[in-house]
């Protein structure tokens, strides 16, 4: 069975999550069998029988309502309740909507863990900002800030309900200076571009690279690595490089020894890097590539420190 | 020292004989218990022996009596959903479903679970007179939100008033709930408080700094001490936390550990936290477990720091790696040895060790920690060093001391992973343990039997030359019996010209030579003797 791309899907309370999740239900349906995870920190779960009633579309839903996966302490509840979801429905994508509150690391972590690493593999991260509340929210969550800056596509919701998204564009581009920002209203984002499936990179396309390989397609997998430690700056070109060549796609951020935070995003042979205004004082990198795994991606960190 | 004692002492700033360890044991103990979560949180009986397993297993200086954040709640009427392997979830808010906050009562010692929580902690009290007991409460800022729903973050913005009042309301719950458990027994009032991860320290100083500074000043005077955890990314808040004037205050792995040291050594408060729960505890092997332990107390410190895992530990965490855990608290001479190994870690390199063993001579290899300041180091060197002349130069010692970076690598390259460790001809022979002279020669003889009979058998080496016919063959037989006569070896020369053997070998050409090993040497070409010389080598 080839491994299932996941798709996270945060943004703080009240964007429109489960808007967005409408659309993508209508862009998936038809392509094979989808796989709903929704976990709101919400009473009996509002959004879930919601989403049933409104969509056409055919899914299979797990509803996770203990409390939020913030905690790290709840997420091997977590990890059990998903694998026997895809054991029982064996979907074909997994759309999975984190409560408002949830740290999107800690969920990304979870698809590493041994026992789901085989089955699924972290396929992109979609923030959905609320314009309305941008400002009061970016400055009085920070777990919002966080979301917006590992986002790999944002977007600026309810843009029709403000005077000006331009401010907003700006702040979001100033913590996650390469994510793909689109401005919508209701959602109204291009799926076809969001839901782009992991490509390979050129060089194994080559004519005989992939002919010692025993499946078509390759194994992907997703990692993530974390630390509180600062890479030294001076190796940072060459733990990028070391980084993208063992990767397919990385995004995050490296805490630098010399107290600034990079932006890094790299798809392929193309990475783009700059420096970004946080506090976090942490290095945290979502990767995907062919059998790339944390463990690996923490020894380099660790080699290109020494010295 | 008991472990209560520690705990103290840690809390004061004190020097200790070693760092405290507080497993923070909640739904684990149904676990222990071979039970539902839910079966063991409604039940002081399970508790009781559920904490009193723990203590047995982890040898603990101090453990809650119970992790469950929703018993407030639940008291106060919010809904919970039960779970086999979790702690229950608050799924329905009070507050937002009607009911008035002039209409909720201050829970008693009669409310909701309270009653077999109090019984659970005064049998443990009796029964664990020298180990801190921790009776953990609801924070004001988690137990507002279980009452309000999320609501509670945009009322925080558009009707701030109403909020100082839900705290004001749940600040109270929180100090009934300290003097509940202080008069049952608790050493130790922890007020957790997850949620404020969520808000922005200048939130946090608006809406939480007053109530949890007046709880943790009425804990004080009810001659308690007061901790303050927190889980996720609560970092910006640390500085704000300690402002309130906690005894203590513990994180989870989101934080990091030499950050919340700087500012809480400041604020001469101890600290606590933070081994990985998931990726760690629940997932990794005992040695991840004490590697991660130890890096938590290297950045601790001697003074002020409480090992902790970050957070309730989940229901399967595995128990060998809390008794590893257990183990490594209490033998500094394995914290070194952790030490020493991790300093390999960004090392990649490991020497191909697959022809090792095959000199000549026996070759014991001690890889130590250094045999100068380690006792056992000593003596295993020793107990090899005493008996080697025994063997009148068959056998050579050398020893290893891993503070040296090439023995560490000399050390994973033969997969040792304990230390002292003897290895004799590149295979690991004793662990740990010194071995009685009596077995270190005889392991050390069955060696040398073995490599004998390797020799003996080598005498009956032989080489196979295959053809279509003998006429093809014979060149090729003169050649290797010629480089046999100069080498002086033992070894027999066949040949065949049966098709299915040539088959069996994969060879299409002819005359071709294979050794011993079914190593395929040569196709369709007569091998020179100087060649076949290299070849004999192997044989």
């Amino acid at each position: 069975m080839s491994k299932i791309p996941v798709y996270l899907i945060t943004g703080f309370l009240g964007s429109g999550k489960t808007t967005f999740l409408e659309h993508a239900l209508d862009f998936f349906n038809g392509k094979g069998k989808i796989g709903i995870v929704q976990n709101e920190f919400a009473p009996a779960n509002i959004d879930g029988k919601e989403l049933k009633r409104t969509v056409n579309a055919d899914f299979n839903l797990l509803e996770i309502n203990n409390g939020s996966v913030f905690c790290v302490c709840l997420l091997s509840g977590f990890i059990k309740s998903l694998i026997s979801f895809i054991e029982q429905y064996h979907p074909d994508v997994i759309l999975l909507e984190c409560s408002g509150l949830s740290d999107v690391l800690s969920v990304a972590q979870v698809f590493d863990a041994p026992t789901l690493q085989n089955l699924v593999y972290l396929s992109g991260t979609i923030c959905i900002i609320d314009a309305v509340n941008f400002e009061k929210t970016i400055t009085l969550m920070p777990r919002v800030k966080h979301q917006i800056m590992l986002a790999d596509y944002l977007l600026i919701n309810k843009a029709d309900m403000v005077e000006d998204t331009g401010k907003i564009l700006q702040a979001a581009k100033k913590i996650n200076p390469f994510g793909k920002i689109y401005t919508t209203v209701y959602c109204n984002a291009p799926p076809d571009e969001i839901f782009q499936p992991v490509k390979q990179p050129s060089w194994e396309k080559l004519p005989g690279f992939m002919a010692s390989a025993n499946s078509v397609r390759p194994e992907i997998q997703s990692a993530v690595f974390r630390s509180v430690k600062p890479l030294k700056s001076i190796h940072l070109e060459q733990f990028i490089c070391a980084v993208i060549s063992k990767t397919y796609r990385v995004k995050g951020i490296i805490w630098l020894d010399n107290n600034k935070h990079i932006s890094l995003q790299s798809v392929f042979e193309e990475s783009k890097y700059a420096e970004v205004v946080t506090d976090d004082r942490q290095t945290e990198l979502i990767a995907v590539g062919k059998e790339v795994d944390a463990g690996s991606l923490k020894r380099l960190y660790h080699f290109y420190n020494q010295s | 020292m008991t472990g209560k004692e520690r705990i103290i002492k840690t809390i004061r700033l004190e020097e200790t004989d070693r760092i405290p360890w507080v497993p923070f044991v909640g739904c684990h103990g149904a676990k222990l218990l071979n039970i539902s979560a839910e079966e063991y949180l409604k039940s002081s009986h399970h508790i009781v022996n559920g904490i009193s397993k723990a203590i047995e297993l982890y040898q603990p200086d101090g453990i809650p009596v119970m992790f469950d954040l929703q018993i407030e709640a639940e008291a106060l009427g919010c809904k919970l959903a039960w779970s086999d392997n979790n702690p229950p979830a608050v799924v329905s808010h009070v507050l937002s479903e009607g009911v008035k906050l002039s209409d909720l009562k201050i829970p008693d010692k009669n409310s909701g679970r309270i009653p077999l929580i109090i019984e659970a902690t005064g049998l443990l009290r009796k029964k664990f007179p020298d180990t801190a007991l921790y009776g953990l409460i609801t924070g004001p800022f988690t137990l507002a939100l279980h009452l309000l729903g999320t609501d509670i973050f945009t009322k925080m913005m558009e009707v701030p008033d109403e909020i100082f009042t839900l705290l004001e309301f749940t600040k109270e719950v929180n100090k009934a709930m300290a003097d509940l458990y202080i008069d049952a027994g608790c050493d130790v009032i922890a007020v957790v408080d997850p949620m404020t991860s969520q808000i922005d320290p200048g939130s946090f100083e608006m809406f939480v700094t007053p109530p949890a500074t007046e709880i943790f000043e009425y804990i004080r005077k009810k001659g308690a001490m007061g901790s303050f955890f927190v889980c996720g990314h609560a970092q910006q808040n640390i500085e704000a936390m300690c402002e309130c004037k906690p005894d203590n205050i513990s994180i989870d792995e989101n934080i990091p550990l030499d950050f919340v040291k700087d500012i809480a050594i400041r604020h001469k408060i101890s600290f606590g936290g933070n081994i990985k729960l998931t990726v760690i505890l629940l997932m990794g092997t005992p040695e991840d477990a004490q590697r991660d332990a130890l890096e938590c107390m290297d950045l601790g410190g001697n003074i002020g720091f409480m090992l902790a895992p970050g957070c309730d530990l989940p229901m399967d965490t595995p128990v060998e790696n809390l008794q590893a855990i257990t183990k490594l608290i209490n033998d500094s001479y394995l914290q070194e040895v952790i030490r020493a190994k991790e300093k390999s870690e960004s090392d990649l390199a490991l020497l191909n060790m697959k022809d090792y063993g095959n000199a000549n001579k026996v070759i014991v290899d001690i890889i130590t920690l250094d045999s100068e300041s380690c006792a056992p180091c000593q003596y295993m060197v020793e107990a090899v060093k005493t008996i080697a002349p025994q063997f009148e130069g068959i056998v050579e010692w050398r020893e290893h001391a891993i503070k040296k970076m090439e023995a560490v690598t000399f050390m994973n390259s033969l997969m040792v992973k304990n230390i002292p460790t003897i290895c004799i001809d590149g295979k690991i022979a004793f662990v740990s343990q010194i071995p009685p002279k009596h077995e270190l020669i005889a392991a050390i003889q069955k060696r040398i039997n073995e490599k004998l009979k390797l020799l003996i058998k080598s005498r009956n080496a032989e080489i196979l030359i295959i053809g279509k016919t003998d006429e093809e063959c014979k060149h090729v037989k003169i050649n290797i019996k010629q480089a046999i006569q100069e080498t002086g070896k033992n070894i027999n020369v066949n040949v065949t010209t049966d098709e299915n053997i040539r088959l069996s070998f994969g060879i299409s050409n002819t005359p071709a030579v294979v050794l011993t090993e079914h190593k395929v040497k040569s196709q369709g070409e007569v091998p020179k003797v100087e060649i076949v010389r290299e070849w004999l080598k192997e044989l």
